[in-house]
């Protein structure tokens, strides 16, 4: 088996955001399950990268002409889910600060004379 | 009792201008509510109403937005037990000669909405934009109003409970017209003087997409 430039490029990319994932872990910045998720999802990747002839042939020629389509919709389908996710967090944390704010504000009420 | 609420950002001279105006016109307390203004507004207010009895500094400690400082100045009036309050811009926009009109209609009508006359001295993108806001209100809530975009209106206790607007930024007024159609609250409407002192300020062509952009969710919100 050959690997080309461009697998290794994102062979080593792939293990860098593994290590990054690993390193807020680490630090307690992500939770055990948040790392083991992604760092699956990271996974799959490079298998896909140096394995390509494997998941052309078992798993992607049913539904997908070449595997590079397959990566884009898999990619497309994470990314819709992160922005979903992001924006009910933003929202949320909006509500949350406003909430604080405005409260804080009312609190202070000082009766004059 | 009624009380003025007077949302503030950025507006250190014009701020203190326009209370000294409505305490020169009105006998009501007067909120106001500095909006995490990066300017001196606060120690403005704070050394010049000190002493004042009837004025009340209240101040966010983050930049909200309009609708969440109207909205912090209404709750405060209802916890001193105000029965009404009216909002009025700290930017020197709306007369405070006008108050008085706005609580007359306040002790027959659940709210009451200040209008321009888009005739005069109104830029022609604003009102190019407050005449479209007008049609789209028009249409998809059949209710005719004269001034979508004004921020001087007053309302009840009562009235407040049902509009409680989620609009932190410039779409409230908006958000309020809306909710007064659909929880049937009576409304009136006095014409105020147009009065424009800032070009840039106010409601941008961003702000008014997002209004546009949030009508069917006031809709089909409760």
């Amino acid at each position: 088996m050959i690997i080309g430039g461009l697998q290794l490029l994102l062979t080593f990319f792939t293990f860098f955001m593994i290590y990054v994932l690993f390193f807020h872990w680490k630090r307690k910045e992500i939770t055990l399950v948040t790392f083991s998720v992604w760092g699956g999802i990271w996974l799959i990747f490079i298998l896909m990268v140096i394995f390509p002839d494997f998941f052309r042939t078992s798993i992607i020629s049913n539904y997908f002409v070449r595997l590079m389509d397959f990566g884009m919709v898999a990619a497309l389908v994470v990314l819709t889910y992160l922005t979903v996710e992001n924006n009910i967090k933003i929202k949320k944390l909006e509500k949350e600060i406003e909430t604080l704010v405005r409260e804080l504000a009312v609190r202070s009420i000082k009766r004059k004379g | 009792m009624l009380a003025i609420v007077v949302p503030i950002y950025n507006e250190s001279e014009r701020s203190v201008a326009t209370i000294k105006k409505i305490l020169m016109r009105s006998k009501s307390l007067v909120i106001a509510v500095d909006d995490g203004s990066k300017d001196d507004s606060l120690l403005r207010l704070k050394k010049i109403f000190e002493r004042e009895r009837r004025v009340v500094i209240l101040n966010h400690v983050l930049n909200l937005g309009k609708g969440a400082a109207m909205k912090t100045g209404a709750e405060a009036a209802w916890r001193m037990g105000a029965r009404g309050v009216v909002f009025i811009d700290a930017d020197g926009q709306h007369n405070p000669a006008h108050i008085i009109m706005f609580e007359e209609e306040l002790k027959k009508y659940d709210l009451v909405f200040g209008f321009r006359d888009a005739r005069k001295k109104m830029p022609w993108w604003r009102r190019w934009g407050n005449k479209m806001a007008l049609g789209l209100v028009r249409l998809f809530f059949g209710v005719k109003r004269r001034d979508l975009l004004c921020g001087f209106l007053g309302m009840r206790y009562k009235a407040y409970k049902k509009v409680r607007w989620e609009s932190c930024r410039y779409g409230v007024e908006t958000e309020i017209a809306i909710r007064t159609v659909k929880k049937r609250l009576s409304f009136s409407e006095v014409k105020i003087d147009t009065i424009y002192l800032d070009k840039y300020k106010g409601v941008t062509i961003i702000d008014a997409l997002k209004i546009f952009i949030n009508l069917p969710w006031w809709y089909f919100s409760k």
